[in-house]
């Protein structure tokens, strides 16, 4: 499938149909890590593999990439949830973009050029059922606390927090260019990492990926003091999809629950 | 420099040595396994000591540059503003057992960075009430390059006591500074001769990859390169490099107020924000992450050379093993030299 995939991107750069093809290369010990494409000859560092985990999804909405204008990017599954979830909120313009990504033959690449293939691909490939992970144990643990416990086991997990951001900047939802917990006139969250300050920080951040976040787990995966914070954003996610009714597709190309409003809205206290 | 004094301390002697220093009433501070990462905690234990690993997740600079902390607290009255200072006497007395010699010497850098022009009291108390019994390695990764930074596995700069495992039988024990040496006079049955234990044969191997002057020197011709832009593309502007980094030091400085009272505090800060800099007026001199990461690299084999006489990494390896995106500090190192 490499093979194809380097096919494919390098196709892409000599046509010039894009500037840029992001993906991955090798990184330190056995990892890989995202990785920028501009000529040609760069495509023989590509690799990709199972172990290519990073979101690339995070980059389409960074300005400095968007500058390419035409661009390629390389989709894992969570990719590319992730792509739908950008394009629904505006923030992918489609005839700039080529998404790349393994079909289900063994060495096949599709190339998926447009919103509705993007849409109809993903829609395609989400599993039915899926294996129960670590962070599904951590969330039954979770769910079994009480009130009181939970509150508490936040805490203190949010108590490590040294707000370095990561999970901020790791998420391919969190693309605003102004955050929030930057604003200092006035000064919603604290700036210093005490638990007062953390907490706020957390509720605010779940509070805004509410029915945006496509659990992808990039969040945690960036944290470097490995607070779970996929546990979180997970339960919030289910906790919409079941509310409001949702299927996955549904969940994906919807709009914010936070942001959206229904004149015909059973609840009487939004009217 | 006082001369150092070396001893010899069997495994047994060891732990009754942690325990002497428990009982004088000192906090410890010691690598503890929490959350499938090694990371400094309290411990009251020596059996909670981890002592097989290549570095913690974070470096223990936040036991004496907290990722916040209280300057000063005021109250607006009647008769003016009343400000409370922030009483250094009731920082503890501590130790931090089993640093790696990298955070060690990390400390001595941080002293100079916090007495470069002005001197910062709350930092020089909380290091002078601070013992660090440093462990030299005997293992090391590929994310480590102590030696191209004027360190190296067993060096002793930083520590009070420096101990480094001699085969199964025991410790060497370097007592470094005074305060060290106070460690032993009050344990000194814990202590042999060390009987000629020659150090060099229990360290890791970490190559030397270029000399600090070497690096500066190529840096200082790079300043326009496009290389930073190369680099640091993949780069999301977070602060976890910064804020693991045992050196990294950048702080900000916040009030919180509430009506007629409030506390200054200093919160750790980072070059990774895209904030950073940024003027009152909106415009920042550094613009992009591109010059973030120039900076970043720049202030510590530059700038710092050249103002404290310190070079701002101890080649630790951590910001490498913590990026996200896996911005491995020593290949970029590595590849602006060959530029
Ligand atoms: S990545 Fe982890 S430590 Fe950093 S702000 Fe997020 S939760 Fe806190
Ligand atoms: S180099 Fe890595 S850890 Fe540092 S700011 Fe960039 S993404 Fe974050
Ligand atoms: S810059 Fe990186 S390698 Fe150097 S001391 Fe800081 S964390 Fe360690």
């Amino acid at each position: 499938m490499i093979k194809a995939m380097k096919n494919k991107s390098l196709e892409l750069l000599t046509s010039q149909e894009v500037r840029v093809v992001i993906g991955y290369e090798k990184g330190t010990k056995c990892s890989t890590r995202p990785s920028f494409f501009f000529l040609p000859e760069d495509i023989e560092r590509m690799v990709f593999d199972e172990e290519c985990k990073n979101n690339l999804a995070v980059y389409l909405t960074k300005e400095n990439i968007k500058n390419y204008g035409r661009l390629a990017i390389i989709a894992n599954d969570k990719t590319l949830q992730s792509i739908v979830k950008l394009i629904s909120e505006n923030q992918i313009r489609e005839d700039n973009l080529f998404v790349l990504t393994p079909g289900s033959e063994d060495g096949q690449v599709i190339v998926l050029n447009s919103i509705e293939e993007i849409k109809s691909f993903v829609n395609k490939s989400i599993p039915s059922q899926k294996e129960p992970d670590s962070v599904d144990e951590l969330v039954a643990r979770i769910r079994k606390m009480s009130r009181e416990e939970r509150w508490k086991y936040w805490q203190d997990e949010f108590a490590r927090c040294i707000r370095c951001y990561a999970c901020r900047a790791a998420c391919p939802l969190c693309y605003c260019t102004r955050c929030t917990v930057e604003s200092s006139q006035p000064q919603w969250v604290p700036v210093a990492s005490h638990v007062l300050g953390n907490m706020e920080w957390h509720i605010i951040r779940a509070m805004h990926m509410s029915g945006r976040c496509t659990d992808c787990g990039a969040c945690a995966e960036a944290c470097p003091v490995n607070i779970n914070l996929q546990a979180l954003t997970r339960v919030v996610r289910e906790s919409i999809q079941d509310e409001f009714n949702l299927t996955t597709e549904e969940y994906l190309e919807g709009n914010n629950v936070l942001s959206s409003f229904k004149p015909n809205d059973n609840e009487t206290f939004i009217r | 420099m006082p001369t150092v004094e070396t001893y010899k301390i069997s495994p047994v002697s060891l732990e009754k040595l942690f325990y002497q220093l428990l009982k004088e009433d000192r906090k410890i501070y010691a690598p503890v396994r929490r959350n499938d990462q090694v990371v400094f905690d309290l411990v009251t234990r020596y059996e909670e000591i981890c002592t097989d690993f290549i570095q913690t997740a974070a470096s223990p600079k936040n036991l004496i540059f907290p990722r916040y902390e209280n300057l000063f607290s005021y109250k607006k009255g009647k008769d003016g503003v009343e400000i409370q200072q922030f009483n250094p006497d009731s920082i503890p007395e501590i130790v931090i057992w089993g640093l790696r010699p990298c955070d060690a010497a990390g400390f001595k850098v941080l002293k100079s960075l916090f007495n470069w022009d002005y001197k910062d009291e709350i930092f020089n108390t909380r290091l002078n009430k601070t013992t660090i019994i440093g462990f030299s390695c005997n293992q090391c990764d590929e994310y480590c390059f102590c030696t191209s930074v004027g360190g190296n596995p067993g060096n002793t700069t930083g520590s009070d006591l420096l101990i480094t495992k001699a085969g199964e039988a025991g410790y060497l024990v370097e007592a470094v500074t005074e305060k060290g040496k106070g460690v032993i006079e009050r344990s000194d049955s814990l202590f042999e001769s060390s009987d000629n234990i020659r150090k060099e044969e229990f360290l890791a191997d970490v190559p030397v990859m270029f000399t600090p002057d070497l690096l500066k020197e190529k840096l200082e011709k790079v300043f326009e390169s496009e290389i930073w832009q190369q680099q640091s593309i993949r780069c999301l502007g977070c602060g976890a490099c910064t804020y693991i980094c045992p050196i990294c030091a950048c702080f900000d400085i916040q009030d919180e107020a509430h009506g007629k009272k409030g506390t200054r505090i200093r919160c750790w800060d980072s070059c990774g924000f895209s904030l950073f800099t940024q003027h009152a007026s909106g415009h920042n001199p550094r613009m992009n992450q591109a010059q973030r990461w120039r900076q970043r690299v720049m202030h510590k084999y530059v700038y710092m050379p050249e103002r404290i006489h310190e070079i701002g990494c101890t080649g630790c390896g951590r910001c490498s093993r913590a990026c996200p995106v896996d911005m491995n500090i020593l290949d970029h190192l590595k590849s602006i030299l060959k530029s």
